[in-house]
């Protein structure tokens, strides 16, 4: 295999752990306050994963084109440039929201705006000026993907513990629990489904373990 | 050599963690049967629920944390007896039970298990019961109305004289009633008389210390009585508040738990008073009418804190003392010269 088409294999796999193994939230603990506070049915849930695509792919691809100009334009100047970003792609992610579902919008509240400032790219867009646009695209995405998978799994726990329903609509739950779409409900939650996501992740670096060993003791054997 | 060499701590004491359960689980034994007299048989069913539900998590927890069971820790079984006491003798059976579940699964086993956990687990679970079902929590049945033994309780319930004070009320109940615990309240703890009862066994027992519940007493009392929040005279406020609070019940038996209380006697004296702060802020700013868990959760974070700091202290005012002592003795050796 050629050295540039293995690079680029390493780096579409290195990004796609960031869907699981390396969960933005469930993992490294960032953009918490939407999934802790705001995710508290499957509808807010995916209008939260949809903002956040909406503005962190943008301006980490900004990020990206910003660090090819000379090195002279100072970080805070970049800065600015992000939120400013951020904040315009508010616009049509609030078009796309009301598209969904016509009151989404008012329910999310504040937390539709607050995740213009998300944490995510505070942190990754200051690295991606050193990368490729397309690598800084690619890595976009899989946050994006990340995020919207913790989100959506804690909003429909949250959903059908708080009220019973399940995108609205009931389920067959009768017992509720009411204080889980309060921000300490959301609390257990995430820590709750960060536990079991590291716990299935052990298991399945085990199993893997013990494949690599079988395999190693049937070349043995041959 | 000897052959049976006695092993590590050669003093031991007669108390064990074992002792001081059974103590405590002894002392809530009079308030169950109070709750008896009072509500029937549903009173004990509900304990023995909240108690298995306990037991049995605990036992879950410690199994899928990969340790063997011990079967002298008992501190579940004081959790599950400590929690229905708090709530009404008409709660549903899936409230106690998924409070004490929450209690011993999310509160002292993430944190480690017995002796470690950082919140106390019978008063954050009585606060998520009341956060979820405040309804079915705080509608109490009236005494001597013998309500089923199972089954859900719609009728016959109402507000207790709590609710009154938490609006600014006076209540309207005889003063011997109150004293006698013949009210609607909470199901164990409306008898202040037995309730000082337990204390005075605790305390004799050994079992608790004196040090928090002198703090947490002696400001609760000052505070009702120099500051009622009733338009009625301090002594008479004292009255209403401790009969139909929480916090006489939860300074004898939550307050003085093992595992959060701090370990220094000066921290445990900050500690209580800090407590009773808490818990007056929380009445006169709160939203719910029984404030004291959330009182003591947000106290439990400061246990940890206090015994570092007072050690702290402690050294620096050892420090001083010896420095001004050598002082002192040289300038006596020096005017003896």
């Amino acid at each position: 295999m050629q050295p540039e088409q293995n690079s680029v294999k390493k780096n579409l796999r290195k990004e796609l752990d960031l869907i699981f193994v390396k969960n933005p939230v469930l993992v490294t603990g960032l953009a918490l306050a939407p999934a802790v506070v705001g995710g508290f049915t499957v509808k807010n849930g995916l209008g939260l994963s949809l903002v956040f695509g909406m503005v962190t792919i943008p301006v980490l691809v900004l990020a990206s084109f910003l660090g090819m100009l000379s090195p002279k334009v100072p970080q805070y100047v970049r800065t600015i440039a992000y939120v400013v970003l951020a904040a315009l792609m508010l616009i049509p992610a609030r078009m796309l929201a009301s598209g969904i579902a016509p009151n989404l919008f008012d329910s999310l509240g504040m937390y539709f705006s607050a995740m213009a400032l998300n944490t995510v790219w505070l942190i990754r867009a200051p690295l991606c000026q050193e990368k490729k646009p397309q690598w800084a695209l690619w890595e976009g995405v899989c946050q994006t993907l990340g995020v919207s998978v913790c989100i959506l799994a804690v909003s429909a726990v949250r959903e059908l513990l708080s009220y019973g329903t399940f995108w609205g609509n009931p389920t067959f739950l009768s017992v509720k629990f009411p204080a889980m779409a309060y921000a300490f409900g959301g609390f257990i939650v995430v820590g709750v489904t960060a536990a079991v996501l590291r716990w299935g992740i052990d298991r399945v670096h085990d199993i893997a373990r013990l494949a690599q060993r079988q395999q190693q003791k049937w070349r043995v054997e041959r | 050599m000897l052959q049976n060499e006695p092993k590590a701590p050669y003093v031991r004491n007669r108390d064990s963690a074992f002792t001081v359960m059974m103590d405590v689980v002894v002392a809530l034994l009079p308030l169950y049967f109070m709750a008896f007299y009072f509500y029937g048989l549903r009173a004990l069913m509900l304990g023995l629920a909240s108690v298995a539900a306990a037991v049995i998590s605990d036992l879950a927890c410690v199994l899928l944390e990969g340790k063997r069971p011990y079967p002298r820790d008992i501190s579940s079984v004081v959790t599950g007896m400590i929690l229905p006491l708090m709530m009404s003798a008409a709660t549903p059976y899936y409230v106690v039970v998924s409070a004490s579940v929450f209690a011993i699964v999310l509160v002292k086993h993430v944190f480690g298990g017995v002796g470690q956990s950082a919140f106390n687990p019978a008063a954050a679970g009585f606060a998520f019961a009341a956060a979820c079902w405040p309804s079915q929590v705080f509608s109490y049945p009236a005494p001597f109305s013998s309500p089923a033994p199972f089954g859900a309780i719609t009728e016959g319930l109402a507000s207790g004289p709590a609710w009154s004070l938490f609006q600014g009320g006076v209540p309207t109940n005889d003063i011997l009633d109150l004293l006698l615990g013949k009210f609607l309240g909470p199901m164990g703890l409306t008898n202040i008389l037995v309730l000082a009862t337990c204390l005075f066994y605790l305390l004799f027992r050994g079992a608790i210390g004196w040090q928090a519940p002198a703090a947490f007493f002696g400001i609760m009392v000052v505070a009702m009585m120099l500051f009622p929040r009733i338009p009625e005279s301090g002594p008479m406020s004292l009255v209403y508040e401790s009969t139909a609070g929480m916090w006489i019940f939860g300074g004898i038996f939550m307050l003085n738990e093992p595992g959060t209380l701090p370990k220094r006697s000066s921290s445990r004296i900050a500690y209580g008073a800090l407590a009773a702060i808490f818990t007056i802020l929380f009445q006169r700013f709160g939203r719910v009418e029984q404030t004291f868990a959330f009182a003591l959760l947000l106290t439990n974070v400061f246990g940890f804190t206090f015994d570092r700091y007072s050690e702290r202290l402690l050294r620096r005012l050892r420090r001083v003392y010896l420095a001004t002592r050598t002082k002192l003795s040289e300038k006596k050796s020096a005017q003896r010269a």
